[in-house]
């Protein structure tokens, strides 16, 4: 993990502690933002931005990352993405990653926002990015993927992982996964590949 | 009165549902029974099915937070039992000691470990194996949840620490209401109840 984004984590989980005895007591949130920068998620999102960064060949446009949580793949994508004509925005329905991205991630021009990612008008996108269709319910994710305009790209990432409680859309393997993306496509799907994290699988799909 | 039941999945079956059905209409059959779920095969006919809908989709014990949805199709004075409730004496005896205006939850005495008071575990003393309510309030319980469920889900493993530590209120059964099975071997009163509590989903101690 990157020095600074681990010193940042850990400066905002004193945060939550000290939130925690003096006002909204929410300390759960120290293990969810653990978990947010832990190594399987930081793999998975750097396999993301290295894999699409070969397919999308170009420095402009702007990427929305629905279910963008903390913020790290939309950290990552701009490591990889330096030029600032590229735009980035995080949206997550859940307000507290909306107030923690911009803690974590100050300085990596990305817009972070607080959202259903279903409501937002996808067709000014140049692709639209999901890490966590794992969480997403299979109907949402449909509307997500049809909103976006119909030359924008569509990143999209689920697991195997059925044991969690929030996982309500995972699948055995990624050709079933791409079996379902494909029919909501235009063109056609461009990768589809597994990362093996030990105890599961993550399944990336690109099309467009 | 509405009786309902909830069953989601494959851990209990609709004859479990048919037995604790017939253990409690020999205490009372003027009740009106549901049962909430996502497969009606094999239940009792004298059981009203309500769907659980596609969306949104929740898995084990989160269905049974979807009764307090404004949407949920039942009006008035509710009883709700988990599937696994052994029924030893009349559980409807108790009713008129009730305020169903209120939120009324089985207690747990017998969780008497400190761990139970860990900010960090965030388990609780209380358990949703018995719930009373009128349809129509309690509202906001699913509201809150459903407007950021997918860090509730993670956060809590069940509706028993959601209700307490999302800070909602609520009353709870007499002590001599319920006997626990795993801890209460033996009692010096005459339960209506006898109940399981399990955070394994997958480990089934019925019967």
């Amino acid at each position: 993990m990157n020095q600074e984004i681990l010193n940042r984590t850990l400066k905002l989980i004193e945060e939550v502690y000290d939130e925690s005895m003096y006002g909204e007591n929410d300390i759960y949130r120290i293990k969810d933002l653990i978990h947010s920068v832990d190594t399987n998620h930081w793999k998975s999102k750097q396999w993301l931005v290295d894999e699409f960064y070969k397919l999308y060949d170009h420095n402009q446009g702007s990427f929305y990352v629905g279910g963008g949580w903390y913020g790290l793949l939309s950290y990552l994508i701009r490591n990889k993405w330096e030029d600032e004509s590229l735009n980035i925005t995080s949206g997550d329905i859940d307000p507290r990653c909306e107030e923690f991205g911009w803690k974590l991630f100050h300085n990596s021009d990305i817009n972070f926002v607080t959202e259903d990612m279903t409501l937002r008008d996808l067709s000014e996108y140049s692709a639209i990015i999901s890490t966590s269709c794992e969480h997403v319910e299979p109907e949402i994710l449909e509307k997500f993927i049809k909103s976006k305009d119909s030359n924008a790209w569509v990143v999209l990432q689920t697991n195997n992982y059925e044991e969690l409680d929030s996982h309500i859309n995972c699948y055995p393997d990624v050709m079933s996964f791409a079996n379902w993306v494909e029919p909501l496509l235009k063109e056609r799907i461009y990768f589809a590949g597994t990362l093996r994290l030990g105890d599961f699988d993550r399944f990336m799909v690109i099309g467009k | 009165m509405n009786v309902i039941f909830v069953k989601w999945g494959t851990k209990y079956s609709s004859e479990d549902v048919n037995t604790l059905y017939n253990n409690l209409k020999k205490y009372n059959d003027k009740h009106t029974y549901y049962c909430y779920t996502d497969n009606s095969e094999g239940l009792d006919k004298h059981i009203d099915v309500i769907w659980i809908p596609s969306s949104p989709r929740l898995k084990k014990w989160w269905n049974k937070l979807r009764m307090f949805a404004q949407e949920f199709p039942i009006e008035g004075k509710c009883m709700f039992f988990d599937i696994d409730t052994v029924i030893k004496n009349d559980p409807f005896k108790i009713l008129d000691q009730i305020d169903f205006n209120k939120l009324t939850i089985l207690d747990c005495p017998w969780k008497t470990d400190p761990i139970y008071s860990r900010a960090t575990n965030y388990d609780v003393r209380i358990a949703s194996g018995v719930i009373t309510w009128t349809a129509g309030n309690h509202t906001e319980m699913w509201e809150n949840f459903i407007s950021n469920k997918d860090y509730f889900l993670r956060k809590y493993k069940g509706i028993d620490r959601y209700i307490v530590h999302e800070n909602y209120s609520y009353e709870t059964f007499p002590h001599t209401y319920i006997q626990s099975y795993k801890y209460q071997k033996e009692i010096d009163y005459e339960p209506a109840i006898m109940t399981y509590e399990e955070v394994n989903f997958e480990s089934r101690n019925i019967k």
